[in-house]
C-alpha cells in the first residue's frame, strides 16, 4: 500500500524556506544597521578577526550579535510559549502576556533584582520559570474551580497580570536602584541585553524549544478534547502540566533578558497558523520562525525609526498588536463563543 | 470479554450508577438506551476506564480495567467521546492518532502507522478524505473519520457515546452498518444511541438503563417483550413485522 507519511510537504517546506530566509535577512540587517553601520566586508572581516579586533570587531560580537541573538530567541520563546498554551487551553486568545505568565515572571525578576542587585544570569532565568509557571497554575486553578470556560481563563489571567504587575511596580517604586523601573524593563526592550543575561536564558530556550518540538503529538491529541485524549491513552492532567512549564519556562526565561514583552505570545501563532495550518509539528517550529522574524524587524526598526533615540521594542509591539487582538476579538465575535 | 460487576460510580459524593451488572461479548453490538440522565454516558466512561468505580468492578478477560495505564486500557478499549472537539487537522492526521497509545515518548508515529491509518479510512470508505481538513467536513464524514480512528486503535471493544446524534438519516444508518462491521471484525461494539427504533431493530443486544440502573438486558425481542421500555420511556412502543425485518416505533402512552 502506498502511503505518504507527510502530506503537503513541498508546500510546507517553501513555505519554511520562505520564513527562514525572512528570518535570515532580519538577522542580518539587524547585525549590521544602527548608530553605526556595518558595511558586508567589514561584517565579514569582524567576523574573521574575532572579538575586540577594532571598532567593528567589538560592535559585532558585543553590541549586535548579543542583541540579535536575544531578539530571535525571545520571539521564537514567545511565539512558540504562545501557541503552546493556546492549544493546552484550547483558547485563541490565551498568550503568555494574557493569561499572566509574563507578569508573573516579571515579579519575579524584580523581586530577584531588587533583592540581589546584579543577581547571577541563572538565578534570574530560573526565577522568572518560577513566577511564570506560578502565575499560569493560578490561573488554571480559578478557572478550573469556577468553570473553565475558555472567557474565565483570559478573565482570570487578566486579573492575576493586573495584580502582578502592580506588585512589580510596588517594587520598582520602593527599590528605585534595581533597575526595574527603566522602560526597558517594563515593556520589554534589548538595549541593555547583557551576555551575563543572555546565556543562560538561551540555553533554556533552546532546550525548551528542542523539547517542545517534540510534543507536536501530544498537543494535536489534547486540542481533539479532555475526554478523547484520555480514550486515547494519554495522561492528561500530567501532560497539561508538562506542557503549560515548557510554555511558562519559553516565557519566563524571555522575561529574564527581555523584559515583559507583550503580544509576540498572542499574534505569531495565528499569523503562522495561516500559512502552515494547526498541526502542531508545521505550526510550532513556523511560530519560532515567525517569532524571531518578527521581534528582530520590529527591534530594528525601534532602533532606527527615531535614531538617535530609540523606543524600546515592546512599545512597537503593543502598536501592532493591540489592534491585531481587537480585530481578533471583533472577527471571533467577542465572547460570544467562548 | 468487558464486564461491569456490581459497578457504582457518581460525581462529588452523588451516586450515579447503582449496581451494574453487565457483559459485553465480542462480536456483538450492544446498544445502552435509557432517558435523559440515567447514568448511559458515566456508564461508558466508567468502562472505558476514564471514571473509577465507586464499588465494583469493571474486568476485561478478568483484568481489572480502572487499574490498567491509560496507554494500555487504550490499546484494549476505543472510547468515542459525546462530545467532541472539531480539530483543524487533516483526517489521516488524525486517524493516525488512533496510534497513539502504541508509541512512547517521543511519539514518532512509524510506517506501520500510517499504513494502519489509511487502511482504516479505506475500510470506513472515506479513503478519499485522507487529506481533507477535518472542519471542513460534514457531520457525517467527521463521525466515520471518528470511528476510522477507533479502529486504527486496533482494540478489542469499541465503546461509542451518541455516535448518531446530530446525523442525518442516512448517515445514522451508515454509522449503525459501520458499528455492525466493527462487530463482524470481533469486536465487542457498545454504543449509547437514543433512538429506540434504531437500536432495537439494529442492536444483538440491548441494555435498557433507568435512574442508574439495569432494568432490562438480553435480545432486542426480549427487551422489547420484557415491557419495560414503556415505564422507562414513558411511551408505548409497537412493534410490527414487515419484510425487512422487524421495525419498531413509538406512540404518547
Amino acid at each position: 500500500m502506498k502511503t505518504s507519511p507527510i502530506s503537503s510537504t513541498r508546500h510546507d517546506s517553501r513555505t519554511f524556506a520562505l520564513a527562514g530566509l525572512i528570518c535570515l535577512a532580519a538577522a542580518l540587517l539587524s547585525i549590521c544597521l544602527g548608530a553605526a553601520g556595518l558595511t558586508l566586508p567589514e561584517l565579514w572581516q569582524a567576523i574573521v578577526s574575532g572579538p575586540g579586533a577594532g571598532a567593528a570587531s567589538r560592535i559585532l560580537w558585543y553590541v549586535r550579535l548579543p542583541r540579535t541573538a536575544a531578539c530571535l530567541l525571545a520571539g521564537a520563546g514567545l511565539a512558540v510559549s504562545g501557541a503552546i498554551i493556546q492549544a493546552v487551553l484550547a483558547n485563541p486568545l490565551a498568550s503568555p502576556s494574557i493569561i499572566g505568565v509574563n507578569a508573573g515572571a516579571g515579579l519575579a525578576v524584580s523581586i530577584c533584582c531588587a533583592a540581589g542587585g546584579a543577581a547571577a544570569g541563572w538565578a534570574v532565568a530560573g526565577m522568572a520559570f518560577g513566577g511564570g509557571m506560578a502565575a499560569v497554575m493560578i490561573v488554571v486553578l480559578v478557572a478550573r474551580r469556577t468553570g473553565a470556560s475558555r472567557m474565565t481563563v483570559v478573565l482570570g489571567g487578566v486579573a492575576v497580570s493586573t495584580f502582578l504587575n502592580a506588585a512589580t511596580e510596588a517594587i520598582a517604586t520602593l527599590f528605585p536602584d534595581a533597575a526595574l523601573g527603566s522602560a526597558d524593563f517594563r515593556v520589554g526592550g534589548f538595549s541593555s541585553v547583557s551576555l551575563n543575561r543572555l546565556l543562560p536564558a538561551a540555553i533554556l530556550i533552546l532546550a525548551a524549544l528542542a523539547v517542545s518540538f517534540t510534543l507536536c503529538n501530544e498537543l494535536d491529541v489534547l486540542a481533539l478534547g479532555e475526554d478523547t485524549a484520555r480514550g486515547l491513552g494519554m495522561r492528561v492532567s500530567a501532560t497539561r502540566t508538562l506542557l503549560l512549564a515548557i510554555a511558562a519556562l519559553l516565557a519566563g526565561a524571555t522575561v529574564s533578558f527581555a523584559g515583559v514583552l507583550g503580544f509576540v505570545g498572542l499574534i505569531v501563532p495565528h499569523i503562522a497558523r495561516k500559512f502552515v495550518g494547526s498541526e502542531s509539528r508545521s505550526l510550532l517550529p513556523m511560530c519560532a520562525l515567525c517569532g524571531a522574524g518578527l521581534v528582530t524587524m520590529c527591534d530594528l526598526a525601534a532602533r532606527l525609526l527615531f535614531a538617535p533615540y530609540e523606543l524600546p521594542v515592546g512599545i512597537l509591539l503593543s502598536f501592532i498588536g493591540g489592534p491585531f487582538f481587537i480585530l481578533l476579538l471583533a472577527r471571533r465575535g467577542g465572547g460570544r463563543h467562548a | 470479554m468487558l464486564e461491569a460487576r456490581d459497578l457504582c460510580a457518581g460525581y462529588g459524593g452523588a451516586e450515579v450508577l447503582h449496581r451494574v451488572t453487565a457483559k459485553f461479548t465480542p462480536g456483538r453490538v450492544t446498544g445502552i438506551i435509557g432517558p435523559n440522565g440515567c447514568g448511559k454516558s458515566t456508564l461508558l466512561k466508567t468502562l472505558a476506564g476514564l471514571h473509577h468505580p465507586t464499588e465494583g468492578q469493571v474486568l476485561l478477560d478478568g483484568i481489572s480495567v480502572p487499574d490498567l495505564p491509560p496507554h494500555l486500557s487504550a490499546q484494549k478499549i476505543a472510547y468515542l467521546p459525546q462530545s467532541r472537539n472539531v480539530p483543524k487537522i487533516t483526517a489521516l492526521r488524525m486517524v493516525l492518532h488512533g496510534r497513539f497509545a502504541y508509541l512512547s515518548y517521543p511519539r514518532r508515529y512509524r510506517t506501520r502507522d500510517y499504513e494502519a491509518a489509511r487502511r482504516a479510512l479505506d475500510w470506513i470508505g472515506a479513503g478519499e478524505l485522507a487529506e481533507k481538513n477535518v472542519s471542513a467536513l460534514s457531520g457525517g464524514q467527521r463521525q466515520k473519520v471518528y470511528i476510522a480512528m477507533a479502529l486504527a486503535q486496533d482494540t478489542e471493544t469499541v465503546l461509542m457515546d451518541e455516535p448518531t446524534t446530530y446525523l442525518d438519516i442516512r448517515n445514522q444508518m451508515e454509522v449503525m452498518e459501520l458499528a455492525r462491521r466493527l462487530a463482524e471484525l470481533g469486536k465487542a461494539v457498545v454504543m449509547v444511541v437514543h433512538d429506540l427504533g434504531a437500536v432495537l431493530r439494529n442492536a444483538d443486544d440491548v441494555l435498557l438503563m433507568h435512574q442508574g440502573r439495569v432494568m432490562a438486558a438480553g435480545t432486542p425481542e426480549k427487551v422489547y417483550a420484557s415491557g419495560k421500555l414503556e415505564a422507562a420511556f414513558g411511551v408505548a412502543v409497537h412493534a410490527v413485522d414487515t419484510p425487512e425485518g422487524r421495525q419498531y416505533y413509538c406512540t404518547p402512552l
